[in-house]
């Protein structure tokens, strides 16, 4: 169940299709404006292929039955959710999203999720955001090494000196010492 | 953009001396040993170090990669996948589903925790020693092992000058309401306050088992072996007589066999995995116990928008617990998440989403550990793999609703504009009066967003081999030569952060086979 997928792995043609179509839909107007789309699929597949096989498998699997069973919503008119213009794909979410059935709208959340952590990775959103943490890393790193050298290098030295354990007669003779 | 991938190719040169990896290993070698480890976090890397050090032969093997922490970035996605086992996403099944995290590294979950360091309650000592019949663990039984964890891991309260404006607000909040809180303790050496923990600490000021134990345990001549999953615990009628395990490749597929013959195996892969690996070994407890007594102290998180920027990236993770209701079983502390994975967790999608995370600078981000009252269990999937089931009870859910409102009024009190709560469906609160009314509505379990990290007790141990799946010392009753050394020992939740503990018990355990090692080694 934990196994992960290689880094290469990629979701099948018919669930990255959908996840592409859902980008507009699910993640903030920056996506299209910024011009990422392909970089927050990508990523996605990152996170689907560091899941358990068994999560993977049923992604997969929930993105194909969300583009299929869209050819039976009236509104589609017979066209996958892939396939849909951006007004109907929205609605179509919104059906998943709010759905009753516990497995649809456990897809719309799963999808919303991937996609969401994909996006707010994006370095482009993030600087936008001014959220800036490996400049703060890099400051109190730098800090802490120019302030703390001597005991953190005394810290270091104590790791690998020895300690051994004391023998439980030996310690608990400590202890009644300690006790008065 | 180009997606981080960088990191495989630096690692390589950065393993040290004593740790080999899914590269240095054959198909069908067999290793030889005193003592074989099966885990690396607070519990394996304890044992093994101070096992090493007293003269015995460990190998440790660890199903994860080693990183260091030069490899450790403020990239939380990137270091989720290759820092957590299943990429974060696993799941302890009931209503609600609790997703639960563990490290899958070596180090373990020592390497993404808080780095909170507290002793286990004495009160909590108490009952195990009076009834689970464990003798020598009431606290000044279990000082010499505290202590010898402290000083290793360097235990201090944070100084002063990390503490960010998230914590700060947190602590305003709780001084306003005159309740108690307390700075956490936490194993680290001039914690810089980069409050990426939950990623690898990018400066080794945490003084997880990855810069501590690990390296003080390959100094005295452990050998650590990553990328190996344990598969079984090899044994001769009742006797342990070592591991079978197989190298994880780096397409996650298993690839060669590796036999580890030892004369003790210590299973310490974490309350999870653990009693599967001995489930799938063959060892059943006649007790019945094994897998069972399951806890997660449940957590869930609120998060408030403050006017002021508030830049909760800035400062050390947790500087504060507040824990004026530790005696009804809960704490609160700040907790700041980065925006991706906060984003994941939001009741809302598209420009709704993006209007609220626009606002991520003024957000605080606190949580709640509730001491939970009820027991799930681990199953043994066919296949080997390990399932949790736990059903939060009514009790701890009401818990979470009171703890939750508890932590709004202080936040509220703290200045907070808004706050966004981890029940679906219930909409945010802009006043201490929305606070009230939260606390007369019935919120169903389903619609509460729980999550844990502290995952606890499903091979406990006791005195009585009818109650316990291990004796006081984490020797698996009915079984030769077997221990535990991880939190599956616990017998009960303990309220506050285990991993102290995790690593006290674990050092118990080696001076107990330290001093019988003629038992152990003949």
């Amino acid at each position: 169940m934990s196994e992960r997928a290689g880094a290469g792995y990629r979701l099948p043609g018919r669930a990255r299709r959908v996840l592409v179509s859902l980008v507009p839909v699910v993640c903030p107007e920056g996506a299209v404006r910024l011009g990422i789309t392909e970089w927050l699929v990508a990523h996605a597949e990152r996170s689907a292929a560091s899941f358990p096989a068994v999560f993977r498998r049923a992604l997969g699997a929930g993105l194909a039955t969300y583009d299929l069973a869209a050819a039976a919503w009236p509104p589609a008119r017979g066209r996958t959710a892939s396939r849909l213009d951006p007004e109907r794909a929205a609605a179509w979410y919104r059906v998943w999203w709010r759905s009753r059935v516990a497995p649809q709208r456990e897809l719309a959340r799963a999808v919303k999720s991937i996609l969401s952590l994909a996006y707010y990775e994006a370095p482009a959103v993030q600087a936008e955001m001014g959220y800036t943490p490996q400049a703060w890393i890099d400051k109190v790193k730098r800090r802490r090494l120019e302030v703390h050298a001597d005991a953190i290098e005394r810290h270091d030295r104590s790791l690998i000196a020895p300690d051994p354990l004391p023998s439980s007669l030996a310690a608990r003779r400590a202890a009644a010492r300690e006790a008065g | 953009m180009a997606l981080s991938g960088a990191g495989e190719a630096l690692r390589a040169d950065r393993v040290p001396a004593g740790v080999y990896t899914r590269e240095d290993l054959r198909d069908r070698e067999v290793l030889g040993c005193d003592v074989a480890v099966v885990g690396s976090g607070a519990g394996g890397a304890a044992v093994a170090a101070e096992l090493a050090e007293a003269g015995f032969d460990v190998i440790v093997l660890e199903e994860g990669r080693y990183f260091s922490t030069r490899d450790f970035t403020a990239e939380a996605s990137t270091m989720i996948r290759q820092l957590y086992r299943g990429g974060g996403a696993t799941l302890a099944m009931g209503e609600p589903a609790v997703m639960y995290q563990e490290g899958s590294t070596v180090g373990g979950s020592t390497v993404v925790n808080g780095g909170m360091a507290w002793r286990t309650p004495e009160h909590i000592l108490e009952r195990w020693h009076r009834e689970h019949l464990l003798a020598d663990v009431r606290a000044a039984d279990m000082e010499l092992y505290f202590d010898r964890v402290e000083r290793r891991l360097h235990v201090r309260r944070q100084d002063p000058d990390t503490v960010g404006r998230d914590n700060a607000l947190l602590k305003l909040g709780a001084d306003r309401k005159g309740w108690r809180v307390v700075d956490n303790l936490r194993n680290q050496v001039h914690c810089a306050g980069s409050n990426n923990c939950a990623f690898g600490c990018p400066t080794g000021a945490k003084q997880s088992a990855l810069v501590s134990y690990i390296p003080r345990a390959l100094h005295f001549g452990a050998r650590i072996y990553s990328d190996l999953r344990a598969l079984r615990i090899l044994h001769s009628g009742k006797r342990a007589t070592g591991v079978a395990a197989r190298v994880v490749d780096s397409d996650g597929r298993l690839g060669a066999r590796v036999t580890v013959r030892a004369r003790l195996v210590v299973a310490a892969c974490g309350a999870i995995h653990t009693p599967a690996l001995l489930a799938r070994s063959g060892f059943r407890s006649p007790s019945g116990q094994l897998g069972r007594n399951l806890s997660l102290h449940p957590n869930c998180k609120v998060v408030a928008i403050f006017d002021e920027d508030v830049r909760g990236w800035e400062g050390v993770h947790q500087a504060y617990q507040v824990r004026e209701f530790q005696d009804q079983g809960f704490l609160f502390a700040a907790v700041n998440i980065p925006p991706g994975i906060l984003a994941m967790s939001l009741p809302c999608y598209g420009d709704e989403l993006g209007a609220l995370m626009a606002q991520y600078r003024q957000m605080v981000v606190a949580g709640m550990l509730v001491e939970d009252s009820v027991v799930g269990h681990v199953r043994t999937l066919p296949g080997g793999q390990p399932l949790p089931f736990y059903q939060l009870s009514d009790v701890d859910a009401d818990k979470l609703v009171r703890g939750t409102a508890l932590l709004c009024d202080l936040l509220f009190e703290a200045g907070a504009r808004r706050i966004l709560l981890p029940f679906g469906g219930v909409g945010e609160l802009t006043s201490p009066d929305d606070v009230r009314r939260l606390t007369e509505r019935r919120i169903p379990k389903s619609r509460m967003e729980v999550v844990t990290v502290h995952v606890m007790g499903t091979a406990r141990m006791g005195g009585d081999r009818a109650r316990a799946v291990t004796d006081p010392h984490g020797l698996v009753h009915d079984a030769d030569r077997l221990m535990v050394a991880d939190a599956s020992l616990f017998p009960t939740p303990i309220g506050v952060n285990p991993a102290e503990t995790i690593s006290a018990l674990a050092t118990r355990n080696a001076h107990f086979v330290i001093e019988n090692r003629r038992r152990f080694l003949t």
